[in-house]
């Protein structure tokens, strides 16, 4: 017994020893010569390129390192970034999406000033003038951009629509005929898995905006203006319409993202509203299926422009509280240098650098890449574009007419209690 | 009373099969493509093709998390088994200033929901740079056992008779002699209640498992599961087939060792 | 007992109390000092005072997810311990139930998320087995969005948590029931006594201690349950299904409201260290009445 005992000390304290050391390694890398870099999860062929582009910085530089650190997308989102940069190692640069949390990340002290970095970079070159536009705050670039990703379009099945007899509607109301047709044929018209709230939150978020105007959204999602103005109550008619209308699956509120792209995949509903990254998920599940999308049709009578694309830029910031902002940045030069540009192409994606321009995309994407390039209005998504506690009230309003549970005027009235209590 | 009998059993099995049926579904899912999971969920799968678990296996990289969620499993249930035991013996034994309240703390611990205090956790352990490794989890399942670990060994060991500690006193054995020649032993079956509980709990442990460890080489089944789940987003066959890899051999554990389970679970708590 | 030396006591407890004082006690104090402030987590916290708990106090969703959670508790004691205890004394009637036993018990053992994600497509309203089963069986006006409609979200995720926990009870009392003397029993049943009678009337009671303990780690774990109702529905419909550990999840990590999350973990907190504060009163004068 005696032996046993000390025994099970022993290695009690050489675990707890060793757990502490573990855990203390990691601090000290801070000052060593090592680039964080903190993103979301960038997918099997993502994860390639990504390698590829720290072998090459690290072929040139052969004292520097560079370090990934990913996270799950909900998390990073919320508290995991969060935790990254008010942590004990926080990261040079990481990933964002620009718009309102970008801004932020500026009044909070993290993300730098790209003005002079760029100018004295070969970033200079590699990026178009107006590739920086998206990410600026009061004129100053402080987003290098990867990608502009279309949040939001209608996809259909080409076959499923010649079998109906529909073609692409170019109004609203050419869509509301579309769905009487859909639905006397005993099929759901859309399919939405909003329990997460920002399918829908997205997509009626798009309609909004077409309505009441470009402006009039940005000002009601900055606070400036009421979430219950009458303007945005007359646009949730819209989604209560559709709901009495039944031709939105009766599931939507219960059925998660994913389950709605698999009861659009098994012909359960004629359409899907969901963005960009369907291409990828498709040619995975669906191959035999004839997909294609169209943007949001217009509303007539809309203060908005009835072209405008739904979409957000995404990129990386630098932290303005790095010690190797030289180095982080020539780590990006290495990152969007025509080379890796083409493995990112090649990977699926769609770059923003110059060189991208001439590669080779999947044609549904390629009209993607086309549809956020035409100079039409880019509106910002609740959740990426704006603070998310704004974006969360008029989500959850959206789930609630788009469930016949409230009306627009209280789901609207209960959303701004929300927001000025906080 | 033959037909008594056999109606009893009869009706026992049908109640455990249906009882049961939702794994064996998924179990059987895990043969069929997508399709037709969805068209005809209950048919039993055309081809029986074991190769489904490899690719789960494989394309989740399932070892890992399985790998990961023993060590720290196993090594937070040793902290506390020995902590705890312990602390109760002391509480129990002996008599001395704060003892009432001190007890009560732990007490306490039984109370509080996680959710109540795991954010300043989680900023005390990103201070003190602990997150983000294989071991992270251990500290923090350990301190979730110790409560209900104190109070069951020393309600344990207060049902035991006196005399025995006291003979041992007067034979001039020491304290720590007396927590380890006595108490220990006779601690076996209530160390084995405390070790099934907390290895039940650690196992499957949710939320810290996914705010504290990023890495995916590091993550629990828990974790794993859940970033499996939403990196294959519609291939319901490979997410059952992976689920099943995972549940499969800790059932057969259960079956194997159900004897020394169940009797882990009820003796130490029967006091 | 006396210890041979002083300092006994304290050194036997410390290494518990250390490591339960780090990961616990700590941050719930941390806890009660961010509850007054203001913080997304990124910036500094800026001072309140007691804004939080008032909001809290108004705060409807709050209110009703202690509603909700209370429903589930007492939903629980009854498809968990209840027909744990009902099981187990089916199971003691007879020989050679061993198997049985086994079998009910395996869900226990299961992650929650195992059990979530397996229940979610069951529960599916377009494509699960539930609703597949009630329209093959002929039964269609049966079909509903289980998951969807705020009249059955929360008895869905009960009946789940009663499928998982049934099989843990029912090993507890059936160790408990195999030990009772033989004698008692023996004696009713020669009087002539209703095996069902005998059941409740004789070993019920006589196993008292243990199922108030089984219904108070019941209670515990449904306070603290949290894994399946955020994998299964996060709190919806329509917070029909919210209850206060999803509510205060939700606050830290999506509304980055650090603060205000702070100070409902401390209002749970506060109402939970009441309720046990009143069990064990209650008990203590259940005790003295025995005698």
């Amino acid at each position: 017994m005696r032996g046993r005992s000390k025994l099970v000390t022993i290695i009690a304290a050489v675990l707890l020893g060793a757990t502490t050391l573990s855990g203390c390694g990691s601090n000290s890398e801070s000052s060593d010569k090592v680039i964080r870099i903190g993103m979301p999860s960038p997918g099997e062929a993502g994860q390639k390129v990504w390698d590829a582009a720290i072998a090459k910085f690290k072929a040139a530089n052969p004292e520097w390192d560079v370090q990934l650190i990913i996270q799950d997308d909900d998390i990073y989102s919320t508290v995991g970034l969060q935790g990254l940069l008010t942590g004990g190692n926080p990261p040079d640069a990481y990933f964002e999406w620009a718009g309102a949390r970008t801004v932020q990340r500026e009044k909070d002290g993290y993300a730098a000033d790209l003005t002079d970095l760029i100018a004295n970079s070969s970033l200079k070159d590699l990026f178009p003038e107006s590739a920086f536009n998206s990410g600026k705050s009061n004129g100053k670039p402080l987003l290098l951009p990867t990608g502009s990703d279309v949040t939001n379009v209608i996809w259909y099945d080409k076959d499923n629509y010649s079998k109906l007899g529909l073609s692409v509607p170019t109004t609203w109301d050419e869509l509301m005929a579309s769905c009487a047709k859909i639905k006397a044929a005993k099929e759901n018209c859309f399919s939405i898995g909003n329990k997460d709230y920002w399918v829908a939150g997205n997509f009626f978020g798009h309609v909004y905006s077409r309505i009441i105007g470009e402006e009039m959204y940005h000002k009601i999602m900055t606070k400036e203006v009421p979430m219950n103005s009458p303007e945005l109550v007359k646009a949730y008619e819209v989604v209560a319409d559709l709901q009495k209308k039944g031709y939105i699956n009766a599931s939507a509120n219960s059925i998660a993202d994913n389950e709605g792209y698999t009861l659009f995949f098994k012909n359960g509903a004629a359409m899907l509203p969901i963005g960009s990254w369907l291409v990828s998920i498709a040619s995975q599940e669906a191959p035999k299926k004839n997909i294609d999308w169209f943007n949001l049709p217009a509303f007539a009578g809309g203060a908005g422009d009835q072209k405008s694309v739904l979409g957000v830029t995404t990129g990386y910031v630098i932290n303005a509280k790095s010690k190797k902002i030289d180095q982080t940045v020539k780590f990006f030069e290495t990152f969007f240098s025509d080379e890796i540009t083409a493995e990112w192409v090649k990977a699926g994606s769609a770059p923003l650098t110059k060189a991208a321009a001439s590669g080779n995309l999947n044609p549904l994407q390629q009209r993607l890449v086309d549809l956020m390039a035409s100079g039409a209005t880019i509106v910002a998504p609740p959740d990426t574009g704006y603070d998310l506690k704004v974006a969360d009230a008029l989500n959850v309003a959206t789930s609630e007419v788009m469930g016949g549970v409230k009306s627009p005027q209280k789901a609207l009235d209960d959303a701004q209690a929300k927001i000025a209590s906080s | 009373m033959r037909l008594r009998k056999a109606l009893f059993h009869f009706f026992l099995t049908l109640y455990s099969f249906f009882y049961i049926i939702p794994l064996v579904w998924m179990f059987y899912s895990s043969f069929k493509d997508n399709g037709s999971i969805f068209d005809s969920p209950f048919s039993l799968p055309q081809n029986w093709d074991f190769s489904v678990f490899l690719k789960a296996w494989q394309a989740g990289g399932l070892g890992k998390y399985i790998l990961n969620s023993a060590l720290v499993t196993s090594l937070a249930t040793i902290i506390v088994l020995f902590v705890a035991s312990l602390a109760a013996f002391a509480f129990s034994r002996y008599e001395f200033p704060l003892k009432r309240h001190s007890l009560s703390i732990f007490v306490l611990g039984l109370l509080l929901p996680i959710q109540a205090y795991f954010i300043a956790q989680n900023e005390l352990f990103e201070f003190f740079g602990l997150k983000d490794s294989r071991f992270t989890l251990i500290l923090p399942y350990a301190g979730l056992g110790i409560p209900l670990a104190t109070w069951l060994l020393k309600a344990y060991l207060d049902s035991l008779p006196k005399e025995l500690f006291e003979a041992a006193k007067v034979d001039g054995s020491s304290d720590l002699g007396m927590y380890k020649l006595i108490a220990l032993p006779l601690l076996k079956p209530g160390m084995a209640t405390v070790a099934v509980f907390t290895a039940l709990g650690s196992w499957n442990e949710f939320l810290l498992a996914n705010i504290y460890v990023q890495n995916d080489d590091y993550k629990t089944i828990p974790a794993g599961l859940l970033a499996f789940s939403t990196k294959y987003v519609t291939d319901y066959q490979l997410l059952f087939a992976a689920l099943t890899v995972v549940t499969v051999p800790m059932i057969i554990v259960y079956i194997v060792f159900n004897k020394q389970v169940v009797a882990g679970l009820t003796e130490g708590s029967l006091k | 007992m006396k210890p041979t030396s002083r300092w006994t006591p304290f050194l036997f407890i410390f290494p518990a109390f250390a490591l339960y004082a780090f990961t616990v006690l700590v941050p719930m104090f941390g806890t009660v000092g961010t509850s007054l402030t203001r913080w997304n987590g990124y910036g500094s916290p800026e001072w309140v005072g007691f804004r939080n708990y008032l909001r809290a106090l108004r705060d409807s969703i709050f209110l009703s997810s202690f509603e909700h959670v209370f429903i589930y508790i007492a939903a629980t004691i009854i498809l968990e311990v209840l027909v744990g205890l009902i099981l187990a004394g089916i199971l003691t009637s007879r020989p050679r139930t061993d198997l049985y036993r086994i079998a009910l018990f395996v869900p226990v053992m299961l992650p929650m998320v195992i059990v979530a994600v397996l229940w979610r497509f069951i529960y599916n309203a377009d494509f699960g087995l539930l609703n597949g089963a009630l329209k093959s069986l002929g039964s269609p006006q049966f079909v509903q969005i289980w998951l969807g409609d705020q009249r059955f979200a929360l008895a869905a995720i009960c009946l789940v948590s009663g499928w998982v926990y049934a099989g843990f009870y029912l090993a507890i009392f059936y160790a408990g029931l195999q030990r009772l003397p033989k004698e008692v029993i023996e004696s009713a049943s020669l009087d002539g006594a209703h095996q069902r009678t005998i059941f409740w009337k004789i070993k019920v009671p006589m196993i008292r201690r243990l199922w108030e303990v089984a219904v108070l780690i019941c209670v515990t774990g449904g306070i603290q349950g949290f894994d399946l109702f955020f994998v299964m529905t996060n709190g919806g419909p329509y917070y029909s299904t919210e209850v206060p550990t999803t509510y205060m999840v939700r606050m830290v990590f999506r509304d980055q409201e650090i603060g205000y999350g702070s100070a409902l973990a401390v209002l749970v907190t506060a109402s939970v260290l009441t309720i046990g504060f009143i069990y064990s009163k209650v008990r203590k004068k259940s005790e003295q009445v025995e005698y």
